[in-house]
């Protein structure tokens, strides 16, 4: 029974790693950082605003793209979520495989 | 557990049943993985049911005795006390579903499988949408289009109570492989097909979920 149930969590484990990995590589294809709106006297100006390094880096974002940038940040935001789901349970199958093997070394 | 799934579609295509059924839940997210229907798609973990939903109540006209087909494959059925089969074979079971007719009866009588009730169920008929054909061991079955299985996913999340997470994480996971410019015009295209209260369903999911990215059209 146990061993079974070492093969299921195993099983599970390389599916959440695999998954996370995937998902890791998909984050980079969207912007990074985060969308400000500042008002230039008569107009309001979007840029995107995130980190490079040491460096906080501005980009202009023109009113064209601005609807496109907020999806593509949304859906980043999306995925960053599931890594996390991802990583929380990845902790837990390990845990769980540990106890498994522990209590099949006491016996 | 892959054994046991694919002696049930083995069953399926002796009889001929496979081409009267849609595979759906879990098994059908295995599919994608495994027949490659949504390119690097990883699925979840696999439940031990095997659901398939029959497309036609009356169809074939030639009766299938499906349960007899699972007797002589040493399946255990049981019946329930609503007259529903129970198809088992070690912690697997099978269950057949029907759509939901006029949404009055919760079971229904399947004549083409010689089955006295099945679950009958809203909103499934969905899953019948331009379901995809794929090939898996030398047998054709048919799962539903991943598109269809998202949306269908949606309207029902707030009926599935302790289902809730998990399908909100198949949702993601799906939706994260299916992100481009053609996949959003098709998940536009299947929810345009929808009635009214399904597409209500599904614009409050997207809301609360925060999956706006993946719908920047819907409203």
């Amino acid at each position: 029974m146990n061993s079974i149930l070492r093969s299921v969590l195993s099983e599970e484990l390389e599916r959440v790693s695999k998954n996370r990995q995937v998902y890791k590589k998909k984050l980079e294809a969207f912007p990074y950082g985060a969308l400000v709106t500042k008002n230039r006297g008569s107009h309001f100006v979007n840029y995107l605003v995130y980190r490079k390094g040491a460096k906080v880096k501005t980009d202009y974002v023109r009113k064209g793209d601005l609807e496109r940038i907020k999806m593509l940040i949304s859906k980043r935001e999306n995925i960053a979520e599931q890594i996390k789901v991802l990583e929380e349970q990845k902790k837990d199958l390990e845990k769980s495989l540990k106890e498994s093997n522990m209590k099949v070394a006491k016996r | 557990m892959i054994q046991n799934f694919k002696e049930v579609l083995e069953i399926l295509d002796k009889t001929g049943g496979n081409k009267y059924v849609v595979l759906i839940g879990s098994w059908a997210e295995y599919l994608y993985e495994e027949c490659n229907v949504i390119s690097g798609f990883i699925s979840n973990i696999k439940t031990k049911d095997i659901d398939f939903l029959i497309e036609n109540i009356n169809k074939p006209r030639n009766e299938i005795d499906i349960i007899k087909a699972f007797r002589e494959h040493n399946f255990e059925i049981e019946m329930a006390a609503n007259e529903i089969y129970r198809i088992i074979k070690g912690d697997f079971e099978v269950e057949f579903l029907a759509a939901m007719i006029g949404g009055v009866y919760s079971y229904i009588k399947v004549p083409a499988f010689k089955l006295p009730h099945v679950e009958a169920l809203t909103h499934i008929d969905m899953l019948l949408i331009d379901p995809v054909e794929i090939n898996y061991s030398d047998i054709e079955i048919r799962v539903p289009n991943p598109y269809i299985y998202i949306l269908h996913k949606m309207v029902i999340n707030k009926r599935r109570k302790e289902k809730k997470e998990k399908d909100a994480r198949a949702i993601a996971n799906l939706l994260i492989h299916l992100d481009n410019i053609a996949d959003e015009d098709r998940l536009m295209y299947y929810y345009n097909k929808l009635s009214k209260k399904e597409k209500r369903l599904i614009v409050e999911y997207v809301t609360d979920n925060n999956l706006v990215g993946y719908f920047p059209r819907l409203k």
